[in-house]
């Protein structure tokens, strides 16, 4: 047998004076068809836990916005810092296999400009002892003691004022 | 009374209403919801206890595994700069480099383009004509290689382009810029760049590189994030293998041998400088040579450098040794005299001098400065014969010389019981004739007389070195060892002096400049007998004051009547010299004797 679900009419105590203002005359009470509108209830205070939670959330909350808004660009530049480095890298690896082709290249310039010069055609000479200059050795210098002079009194003891 | 009874009719029926509202608005459970409702509860927790199970399975069981796929699939190895380490030489000019190139292949049938369309897109990227393009991709469905020994900038380029069916495959090239200056100490790689000869060959595992093993990670786009990489620097792997050559001075002495062999149109030469304190070699010049880059065009004979793989007889250059050696044996003293008389006969065999004079009574300075064979017989003959034939073992005629290059011959040499029962043996022996060695050990034995009586190995390489110079690995050389006294040495250096100021070896002669030397004229055995073509030679060693290098020259076959250890070898030995004097800034020992050099200066009007 399913049960009527009823309207819970105790949900909220009722005080006295809502008590006696039901006890109308029948009459009184059949003149208005709809039913009493409900009251609030007032408001009570707070318990000390609750109030303790409801100040953690002010605090707590925008805490966290600042930290959401502290974090995220640190997030960002984190992420594009990684970014950039493997740009960079990419970027160093090019520069480094430019170098080594440069190196080849360069060496294989030595090499035929080398072979050019050796050529009797080209003019140039092979150095040799003819045609380098020896300077005689510098004969070692005694080491120059430092002298240490006196240090120079720049602001003397004045025996009398300059003026007054 | 009937006004309340109406009134408590409407109320009734105004509850009526609204419980029959409530009544409507309250979920009609048909029968059987229970169990509907419990299979539903069960499913529903069946499904989150399998996912949870699930997830306990794939976190703590599978974890690891699963963790270690996806990083391989977000990781990848950094691509190998070479597969073989480059070879410089001392001053760090490079001797050989690997390039990276590539070879394209195509697949027409996964192409999403045309032919035509593809044979357009790739043919100004890789140099060829479209139709040419068309027609090799006509010839097959897939894995048709299109061309090789594409740039690095070549592959990038059709990387861009985003191609289906089209492949890349590295490869190596090895580029040696010298060319044939250095290809018979350096050697080749072929095809599979393997070396095939040189130090190419000989340190085939040294030198190969080891590929990056240490994965980074990278992001979508394919940019390497640093997270997981090394902190030692990025090239800390770049090693190179250092050469204790001068490419320099292999120049000047190329060029100077090249020159005699024109001029005497001989058939060989090889010039070797050494640094008598350790053996390494400043340079070793062996022509004919070949372009490494074009192996297959040469000669086989030429990848082996004959200044190491190669016998000869060394003739006269080997006098000085035997004199040192007959100064450690007490036999004689650096001012005894010995009597040339020309022409004698040891063994019922005929000996003479190269010109077939007579000197009469020389000194033993004398006896190197005319090149005298009598006179080196009978210096000879006053060292026993076994104590001979011990101390030509002990400074390795016969054996090889333990050098770092590849291919090294070991001398020959009569065996114990023939040197000690037959004169002649020991006679011809004195003036460096009746047993072979490299040239390579003739300048290690001229190395032992100028520093002081050590035997060094000769060698060209100084080691693996890391880019911050730092040496990695070396070759195990045969330690340096005593084998001439210190008297001995510098006896035999004062009289090789004298053989270039007063003796045959003049035309190595450098004003202002001391040297030791001794030339060398030998015939040619061949087929049993001496034919009349002869090797000429000439050792120097410089400066004779404080002796740093030994300098060897060998022609062989020179042609013409005048072709002679002096008019041969001397002038290459003489240009070597001048160079390495400038190369090393070599003050002079007799500045007096340079010519003053003459500065015009001009007046300005």
């Amino acid at each position: 047998m399913p049960t009527a679900i009823r309207p819970n009419l105790r949900a909220q105590p009722v005080s006295r004076s809502e008590r006696s203002a039901r006890v109308e005359p029948p009459s009184k009470r059949l003149s208005t068809v709809m039913p009493a509108p409900l009251q609030l209830v007032p408001k009570q205070q707070p318990s000390r836990k609750l109030a303790l939670l409801l100040k953690l959330r002010k605090v707590s909350t925008p805490t966290a916005v600042l930290l959401t808004l502290v974090i995220l660009p640190i997030y960002g530049w984190s992420a594009s810092t990684q970014l950039s480095w493997g740009k960079r890298y990419q970027h160093l690896e090019e520069l480094r296999r430019e170098e080594r082709h440069y190196q080849a290249q360069t060496e294989t310039l030595k090499h035929d400009l080398t072979q050019n010069a050796m050529q009797n055609s080209s003019g140039l000479v092979p150095q040799g002892p003819n045609n380098n200059l020896f300077l005689p050795a510098m004969p070692s210098r005694p080491n120059v003691p430092v002298v240490t002079t006196p240090p120079v009194q720049t602001n003397p003891a004045l025996s009398t004022p300059l003026a007054y | 009374m009937r006004v309340s009874a109406t009134n408590n009719v409407k109320l009734k029926s105004r509850r009526a209403e609204i419980a029959a509202r409530l009544r409507n608005t309250r979920p009609i459970n048909l029968p059987g919801y229970h169990q509907r409702l419990v299979w539903v509860w069960l499913l529903l927790f069946v499904g989150q206890f399998g996912l949870i199970a699930r997830l306990f399975w794939l976190q703590v069981n599978q974890g690891e595994q699963l963790g270690q796929i996806a990083k391989d699939q977000r990781s990848r190895k950094l691509s190998p700069k070479f597969a073989r380490h480059p070879i410089v030489d001392r001053n760090g000019n490079i001797l050989a480099k690997d390039e990276p190139t590539f070879r394209l292949f195509v697949h027409p049938k996964m192409f999403k383009k045309s032919r035509a369309d593809m044979a357009v897109a790739l043919s100004p990227i890789i140099k060829m004509p479209t139709e040419e393009l068309v027609r090799l991709f006509e010839t097959g469905k897939t894995g048709i290689p299109v061309t090789r020994n594409l740039s690095e900038e070549t592959a990038a380029n059709l990387r861009k382009l985003g191609l289906d069916g089209v492949e890349l495959n590295q490869e190596w090239s090895r580029t040696y810029p010298q060319k044939d200056l250095m290809s018979s100490i350096v050697g080749y790689v072929d095809g599979e760049h393997l070396g095939q000869a040189g130090l190419e060959y000989s340190l085939q595992t040294w030198l190969k590189a080891k590929p990056p093993s240490e994965k980074v990670s990278e992001d979508g786009n394919g940019y390497l994030l640093p997270n997981q990489f090394s902190t030692r620097p990025l090239n800390a792997d770049e090693l190179s293998l250092k050469l204790t050559l001068d490419t320099r001075l292999q120049w000047s002495a190329t060029m100077a041998l090249h020159k005699k062999l024109k001029q005497y149109n001989a058939l060989r030469g090889a010039v070797v400088v050494m640094d008598v304190r350790d053996g390494s070699l400043r340079a070793l010049a062996a022509e004919p040579s070949y372009d490494p880059s074009q192996f297959y065009k040469a000669n086989p004979a030429l990848f082996r450098n004959w200044a190491i793989a190669d016998l000869y007889e060394p003739g006269s250059t080997f006098k000085p040794i035997n004199i040192a050696i007959a100064l450690d044996a007490g036999a004689i003293k650096p001012d005894t005299v010995v009597y040339d008389e020309g022409h004698i006969s040891v063994g019922g065999w005929p000996i003479q001098n190269n010109d077939g004079s007579s000197h009469g009574a020389i000194s033993i300075t004398k006896v190197l400065e005319v090149s005298s064979n009598i006179g080196m017989v009978h210096i000879m003959e006053r060292v026993k014969r076994p104590f001979y034939y011990d101390f030509l073992k002990k400074i390795g005629i016969g054996e090889i010389t333990g050098t770092d290059m590849p291919f090294e011959t070991a001398g020959s040499m009569k065996d114990r019981t023939q040197f000690v029962d037959y004169p002649i043996e020991a006679a011809t022996n004195s003036f460096g004739q009746g047993f072979s060695v490299t040239p390579i050990q003739m300048a290690q034995l001229h190395a032992a007389i100028a520093n002081g009586g050590m035997m060094v190995t000769p060698h060209v390489t100084e080691g693996l070195f890391n880019p911050s110079g730092k040496l990695i690995s070396k070759t195990e050389l045969i330690s340096p060892r005593r084998v001439f006294s210190e008297a001995s040495t510098a006896s035999v250096r004062q009289m090789m002096a004298s053989v270039v100021e007063n003796g045959t070896g003049k035309p190595a002669k450098i004003p202002g400049y001391r040297l030791g030397g001794k030339t060398g004229t030998a015939q040619k055995a061949g087929g049993g007998t001496y034919r009349n073509a002869r090797i000429t030679s000439f050792v120097a060693t410089f400066p004779v004051e404080s002796p740093r290098y030994v300098i060897f020259a060998v022609v062989d076959e020179p042609k013409g009547d005048d072709a002679f250890g002096s008019t041969v070898a001397a002038p290459i030995v003489k240009s070597v010299i001048e160079t390495l004097i400038s190369l090393e800034g070599m003050p002079p020992s007799h500045p007096e004797e340079l010519k003053k050099p003459t500065v015009v200066v001009k007046k300005s009007p």
